[in-house]
């Protein structure tokens, strides 16, 4: 279980994320949606342990996070296992300002890393690196610090390798892959990793639609299996409703807005929140969040913009 | 072709890792290079001679071999395995500084310690007004300072407040420092006589003329040291190359290695600079080859390093001692003049391979 208490990041005078609470159940998908400049990259740094911050960040580490197949260990090596065994973030920097109440073990960054893996927004990506090396880069924290990587981690990385399908990928190099293979290896770097969180940040910004519901359906398909906990920043308001458990509105680095997507993704929150004329259809997998033009009345061939009424529950 | 993926059979993982005929390859360059650098030398010795020689001071063995000894042993000897000691440490220091500050450019001077330490053997060499005569021995610890100072001034000026400095403003800061330094020297430089003038720039351009088991014995805990160090962090090198954000979330502490790295090479550096004087290239061409013929990861770049880095060295002094014999040519002009084609060659080659 992931949980933040009043977590707050600033840089220099501006406040980039302000007193965020919230609380992630194991196998729980949480979707960050907000405009531009909202703090989800933020938010999700802090959680990674990337930016200092103020407050207090946890991962409960009863649940078991385990990867498919049978050689999943069963729990994160954080913490003592059972219900109050909670780990708090690492601050990284710290700065005058940053006044952090913790509460139990401080971990290492390496005992963070097997605790929250994160997909960045724009991963770096060595061109030449062949996709095994990359991913086997997800090991580090889990082999000793100056050490080979052992059997066990090779046998995780393979598994994880054929579970994305990357494995006939294995010994290309990462500037040979398209863009959805690409992602791919990112997010099975992040897999490998082993951690009970998962963050990822847009991480279908550079895809195609197809490719896109490949890997968010990916991502799905292991938090059930495995009991991942899941935040996702998207744009995409539509994929956000269709993969998310609960959506968090931030704006101006608040919260302001939280709960199930069908209560989130009306006509009157999108338009106050993103400041967009959208309308809200009724889909089979959730609301679906389309674009109107804005400042016309009408529908684009000149007659009358055909509206749906907006569904009130999440779809079947 | 999309939708749901189907699991597919884990595959068999081949990471990147050193490969046995690579290491021979570097361990027989190597030999032949120090061989070569022993059979070799103004005093025209045939190689029987020289094996005699060589022989002669093992334990066991009863041979007289009189001025063939002394020269094999005094000179020769201590000469190759100082360029061993320097090629293999500057080659290293090349490719960690690469590595953790992703730049191809990088080379062991980029933080300023060439800098530093001219200006240390300047005001060793110069009869100036700040420290008057110095004897002759005060070049190497005076080289040595003054590049382990220019680097910690470096390391001072990039940081921010209560933070490990980043890549750039370490690179940024040591460029100021290089001028501040080199502006220094150049100063007392024009102050200074012409004997001064000319001893000053035969340091600058490096060489292992003056190379005896004094300075092997000196340099050698140093060298020894900050390769091991700088070998074993090969991995961890590895994981910065998705950058510093990526790499902490990855468990690795970006800032920490990077510090421990800058000081390795550092006094690695500073140490062989003082016995050799400036030499350029091998840093940026030993590293770079053979990340062109053996690929990206510094699981392989850095034990290839110290093979290939001792052997070209060894081999561009032997080039300078011979071409001109019994005049030396400047090591340092050796190495770019052989380095620079065959870089070029190697470059173009993987150019066209790719």
């Amino acid at each position: 279980m992931l949980r933040l208490e009043d977590v707050s990041v600033r840089f220099g005078g501006t406040t980039a994320v302000a007193g965020i609470s919230l609380q992630v159940e194991p196998g729980g998908w949480l979707g960050l949606v907000g405009p531009n400049g909202a703090g989800k990259s933020t938010l999700l740094r802090a959680i990674a342990g990337l930016v200092p911050y103020e407050g207090f960040i946890a991962v409960a580490t009863h649940q078991a996070a385990a990867l498919p197949g049978p050689g999943g260990r069963a729990a994160a090596r954080t913490g003592g296992g059972g219900r109050t065994g909670a780990s708090a973030a690492p601050v990284p920097r710290r700065r005058p300002w940053a006044r952090t109440r913790r509460t139990g073990p401080v971990p290492s960054r390496r005992a963070w890393a097997r605790t929250v893996a994160y997909v960045p927004q724009r991963p770096v990506l060595p061109p030449s690196m062949t996709v095994t090396d990359y991913v086997l880069l997800g090991r580090s924290a889990h082999h000793s610090y100056l050490g080979a990587e052992t059997a066990r981690d090779r046998r995780v990385t393979s598994e994880v390798l054929g579970r994305l399908q990357l494995g006939r990928l294995a010994g290309r190099r990462l500037g040979e892959l398209s863009g959805g293979e690409a992602q791919r290896a990112v997010l099975a770097r992040a897999l490998v990793q082993e951690a009970p969180v998962l963050l990822m940040d847009e991480p279908t910004a550079s895809l195609d639609l197809g490719h896109a519901q490949q890997v968010l359906g990916l991502a799905d398909e292991l938090r059930h299996e495995v009991g991942l906990t899941v935040v996702c920043a998207l744009h995409d308001l539509t994929l956000a409703g269709q993969y998310s458990d609960r959506l968090t509105v931030l704006s101006d680095g608040r919260a302001v807005l939280s709960g199930p997507p069908g209560q989130v993704l009306t006509q009157a929150n999108v338009a106050r929140h993103f400041r967009a004329a959208v309308e809200i259809l009724a889909g089979a997998s959730g609301p679906v969040v389309a674009p109107d033009r804005l400042g016309s009345a009408t529908g684009p061939a000149g007659g009358p913009a055909v509206r749906l009424p907006a569904p009130s529950t999440r779809g079947p | 072709m999309l939708g749901p993926l189907p699991s597919q059979p884990p595959p068999r993982l081949r990471p990147t890792r050193l490969a046995p005929v690579q290491v021979l390859a570097g361990v027989a360059f190597l030999l032949v290079s120090a061989t070569a650098s022993i059979l070799v030398g103004p005093a025209g010795f045939s190689p029987a001679t020289v094996l005699q020689a060589l022989a002669s001071r093992l334990p066991f063995v009863h041979l007289h071999s009189g001025l063939a000894a002394t020269v094999v042993w005094q000179l020769r000897m201590p000469r190759m395995v100082l360029g061993c000691l320097v090629g293999a440490m500057l080659a290293v220091a090349g490719a960690s500084y690469q590595g953790v500050f992703s730049n191809p450019l990088a080379d062991p001077y980029l933080l300023g310690i060439a800098s530093g330490a001219g200006l240390g053997a300047t005001l060793a060499l110069v009869d100036g007004p700040l420290l008057g005569h110095l004897p002759g021995a005060a070049v190497q610890p005076m080289a040595f300072g003054g590049g382990l100072l220019a680097v910690a001034a470096t390391f001072a000026l990039g940081r921010r407040r209560g933070s490990q400095p980043s890549a750039a403003s370490l690179v940024l800061a040591g460029v100021a420092v290089a001028a501040f330094f080199t502006a220094v020297q150049t100063f007392l430089l024009q102050q200074s006589s012409s004997v001064d003038l000319t001893a000053v720039y035969h340091w600058i351009l490096g060489g292992l003329a003056t190379a005896g088991w004094a300075q092997v014995v000196q340099v050698l805990p140093y060298v020894a040291i900050a390769m091991a160090v700088l070998v074993a962090l090969r991995r961890v090198i590895d994981v910065l190359a998705v950058g510093d954000e990526e790499a902490t979330s990855l468990g690795v502490h970006a800032g920490r290695a990077r510090l421990v790295v800058v000081a390795a090479a550092t006094l690695g550096t500073a140490a062989a600079v003082s016995v050799s004087g400036l030499i350029g290239f091998v840093g940026i061409i030993v590293p770079h080859t053979i990340r062109l013929l053996a690929g990206p990861s510094y699981r392989r770049i850095l034990p290839l390093s110290v093979l290939f880095g001792a052997g070209f060295l060894v081999l561009a002094d032997l080039l300078a001692r011979a071409v001109l014999s019994p005049e030396e040519l400047p090591l340092g002009v050796v190495t770019a003049f052989l380095g620079a084609p065959f870089f070029l060659v190697v470059l173009r080659q993987a150019r066209q391979g790719a």
